[in-house]
């Protein structure tokens, strides 16, 4: 029998697509210090419009990975934004891949008979 | 060179860099919407709640103690109105720090746990009623889990 050396997936294939775009891993990222957090404290933190968040969100939330609650405070409409677990799981993933990236990822080598 | 064959300076569309990589995790680390406004309305709310129990704890010993009911009455719907305006407080924070829920829970529950023992305990002794110096600490006892707790969730979320 032949010995065959085989490479594990390179650390980039587990960036997750979903999370890689700068400003959706932003709004991923900020959502991951909090239980949740008002829309217009995650716009003023990622720094973008309303309408760009919300279409961000929108693809978030679609994918699971963000959950978003509507309510009143007083008589005000406030929509508030959540990580999902499958989000929390997904982003500590995309992490992982890139600390791996940023520690110079070696392939690990796997012998099968 | 990194362990994908291109340098930090080069990269192919869609590829990642060790320095692009780096960068992302430098900002996931830094980015946070809780603002020191934030830990500060949070924390007034938690303290708060934690002294409202604690003043009612002695209020109610106080009027009940020399058959006020009038004033037990008083500071009950006081004690009302400043729990409402203490939600009020916490519905101005934009952003709930992670962990927020737990540590407000562990306090909270202790601080009505001993002011259902407190209330128990006074109201169990009415013969003679116990005195103002021993109900002041137990009210201030009561209130402490939730002052604690206070100061956690404005220290954690640094």
């Amino acid at each position: 029998m032949t010995e065959r050396a085989e490479q594990a997936p390179h650390a980039r294939f587990r960036l997750d697509d979903v999370i890689h775009s700068p400003i959706r891993f932003s709004i991923v990222a900020a959502l991951a210090k909090v239980d949740s957090a008002e829309f217009s404290a995650v716009r003023d933190t990622v720094q973008v419009s309303d309408s760009v968040l919300s279409k961000q969100v929108t693809l978030l939330e679609q994918a699971g990975y963000v959950d978003v609650k509507k309510g009143y405070v007083g008589k005000r409409p406030r929509t508030w934004l959540a990580l999902s677990p499958t989000g929390e799981q997904a982003f500590q993933a995309h992490l992982a891949a890139l600390r791996a990236i940023a520690e110079g990822w070696q392939a690990p080598t796997q012998r099968t008979p | 060179m990194s362990a994908t064959g291109t340098s930090d300076q080069e990269a192919f569309p869609g590829e990642v860099t060790a320095a692009q990589a780096r960068a992302a995790l430098d900002q996931a680390s830094a980015t946070t919407p809780v603002t020191a406004r934030d830990l500060t309305l949070l924390s007034a709310f938690v303290a708060g709640v934690g002294l409202i129990v604690g003043a009612i704890l002695y209020l109610s010993w106080a009027t009940l103690s020399v058959g006020n009911n009038v004033g037990f009455a008083i500071s009950m719907s006081s004690y009302c109105a400043a729990l409402a305006l203490l939600l009020a407080v916490k519905a101005r924070a934009r952003a709930i720090p992670r962990g927020f829920q737990r540590v407000y829970n562990a306090g909270f529950v202790t601080t009505m746990t001993l002011y259902a023992a407190g209330i128990a305990w006074i109201f169990g002794h009415q013969t003679p009623w116990p005195s103002q110096s021993v109900v002041l600490a137990m009210s201030v006892v009561a209130a402490l889990p939730c002052v604690i707790a206070s100061v956690v969730v404005h220290r954690r979320a640094r």
